[in-house]
């Protein structure tokens, strides 16, 4: 198990940052702390916290944990995808359809390219089936009807063909880039 | 970009999922992308999950100013438009191609002349905008057969399978079955149960036109054919061949359906086992027919009974319990409700001149065959590309039934 214990001064970095202050639980809940790879701390609620597949089986795993560190994700996308878990836990204690499908439509349109591609692994890391799968259509709707070279930059993805391998590629489905939006 | 950002790249089966989420020109394009997106999308798992979760559409063939035109339409209250697939890439040298079938959204098509003579056979997948011209087999003269076409699951493997016998006064010739594989490319000749005896696939009225009344389902083609009987009297049958094991078997009709000229019925799927229209001109009326048991005869069971002025070519058990026919004469689309005989028509939405109907998916079929075969037709006019001229001669070759050239 891998702890803080071999960088002695993260335990003293504990930058306190909490994506939504807790104004409404009045009673105290069990929280628990995750650590990003960048040594951000993030205090949340367990419920929360179990939102997150890869979180739950490391407690259960070692139920005596206080920290889990997640060497994977780094601050910004992991503060994101504790915003959209804790509405989730909202949903799942008073069902409203209408209301999740608007907060999460909402929740994507908002979000810069880069913030859905970033946060794409974290979710895909910690589990979170649901957030996948709006991460994934939000950035299938955005793409749809791009041009190649955005498509490149949108993910970073270095062009790793020859300029004869694309332009065979480009003749075999000419009909495909067709009609595309302006970058 | 830092090190840590490109750490983070977006994992290889969640870029599955996107891809899988986009419509199939957006992939294509992306094809282009990287070789690593490159090989995603051309990775038969991709191909095969892609096509798992299609949306089954329904694929129509109609008439416009004289040329064959085919849509992909929504299964809707008013079968809206999704696609036309405009500009074919190829020509039918007799006026029009029959549609043999389709299958994971790739059609198969013949160009049969009015002598009967097959003049070309193509695999099309439409909605990648490719096709194969595949190599005839033997026996392509004036001939009465019957196609079919399929896919089997345990081969992977695309079929075409053809059922012919020579047309002569002269002297009876027996039946020949005949199979192409895609992925060996080429014709091979099967032997049949001699149980089954001498048979007609065509109705006199037909003999020398692509008549084809199949359908393919769970890996099993199926046509209606006839026998003659020792009374003289006909005796119609469904023929079936299982594309995992190459066997022919015959499946009864109920008696009173048996004694029909298989000219005026239709057979069709619904819920993984047969049904069969017949249309009875007296009454003006189809009776819908359903093999509640696949394969077991006494399970056969009058459904329903329409009245549908006008003899239905094709049809199509929809989701929303209608059956959709296409009328033969006005060959319009209607939509019947069988329970309360409602029906709607659909000619006036433009849908008119229309001869064929069926469930269709939108896949990447094909996407790695390559296309390789030359087109009988076009050998000849080929004359400057001497390569290509030995390499279709070749495929002759291997296409004689029974022939030792693969070895």
């Amino acid at each position: 198990m891998s702890s803080s214990t071999d960088s002695p001064t993260l335990t003293t970095e504990t930058t306190q940052l909490s994506p939504q202050p807790d104004t409404e639980t009045a009673k105290p809940t069990k929280k628990i702390t995750l650590k990003s790879s960048d040594n951000q701390i993030f205090e949340v609620e367990e419920s929360v916290a179990m939102e997150f597949a890869t979180v739950k089986s490391f407690f259960e795993d070692s139920p005596s944990t206080d920290t889990v560190p997640l060497p994977n994700v780094t601050a910004k996308p992991l503060s994101q995808v504790i915003e959209f878990c804790k509405e989730q836990i909202k949903f799942k204690a008073n069902p409203d359809e209408a209301q999740k499908k608007k907060y999460n439509a909402e929740f994507v349109t908002e979000k810069s390219d880069k913030d859905l591609v970033d946060m794409i692994p974290v979710a895909n890391y910690l589990e979170i089936k649901d957030l996948l799968d709006v991460l994934n259509q939000a950035v299938a709707d955005r793409i749809e009807n791009k041009s190649v070279e955005y498509v490149r930059s949108f993910f970073g993805i270095d062009n790793d063909f020859t300029a004869e391998e694309e332009a065979a590629l480009r003749r075999e489905h000419a009909w495909a880039y067709e009609g595309v939006d302006e970058d | 970009m830092t090190e840590s950002a490109k750490k983070n790249r977006v994992p290889e089966d969640v870029m599955m999922d996107i891809l899988i989420a986009l419509p199939i020109k957006s992939i294509l394009r992306f094809r282009c992308l990287s070789k690593s997106w490159n090989s995603l999308i051309t990775d038969k798992d991709f191909i095969n999950a892609y096509l798992a979760q299609a949306k089954p559409l329904l694929l129509l063939r109609r008439w416009q100013d004289r040329q064959e035109l085919y849509s992909l339409h929504l299964d809707n209250e008013s079968l809206d438009t999704s696609l036309q697939f405009q500009n074919l890439p190829f020509r039918s040298e007799a006026g029009c191609f029959d549609i043999i079938g389709s299958c994971n959204g790739v059609v198969c098509l013949s160009d049969i002349d009015h002598q009967g003579r097959t003049k070309s056979l193509i695999l099309w997948n439409p909605t990648i905008r490719k096709h194969l011209y595949l190599p005839l087999p033997k026996l392509c003269g004036p001939h009465s057969a019957t196609w079919g076409f399929g896919f089997d699951l345990s081969s992977d493997d695309y079929r075409v399978v053809r059922v012919v016998r020579q047309v002569s006064s002269k002297r009876e010739f027996p039946m020949e079955f005949q199979v192409f594989s895609l992925k060996r490319r080429r014709w091979e000749r099967i032997n049949y149960s001699p149980t089954l005896g001498p048979f007609c696939v065509a109705p006199e009225a037909c003999k020398n036109s692509g008549y084809c009344n199949q359908v393919a389902f769970n890996g099993i083609l199926h046509w209606l054919v006839y026998r003659e009987e020792n009374d003289n009297r006909r005796h119609s049958f469904v023929l079936s061949f299982d594309l995992s094991n190459d066997k022919f078997g015959e499946i009864m009709l109920p008696e009173c359906l048996a004694r029909v000229d298989i000219f005026w019925m239709v057979i069709s799927e619904l819920d993984d086992s047969l049904a069969a229209l017949f249309y009875r001109r007296d009454a003006k009326s189809v009776d819908v027919w359903f093999m509640r048991e696949y394969g077991v005869r006494n399970s056969w069971d009058r459904l329903y009974r329409i009245q549908v002025d006008g003899f239905t070519r094709a049809m199509v058990f929809r989701k929303n319990g209608e059956i959709l026919m296409t009328k033969h004469g006005s060959d319009e689309v209607v939509s019947c409700n069988p329970r309360t005989q409602a029906s709607r028509n659909f000619g006036n939405l433009g849908l008119r001149r229309c001869d064929h109907a069926e469930y269709f998916v939108q896949s990447l079929s094909l996407l790695n065959e390559s296309n390789g075969i030359v087109p009988r037709g076009k050998k000849k006019k080929q004359k400057g590309n001497v390569k290509l001229n030995s390499r279709s001669l070749g495929e002759e070759q291997v296409m004689e039934p029974g022939g030792g050239a693969g070895s």
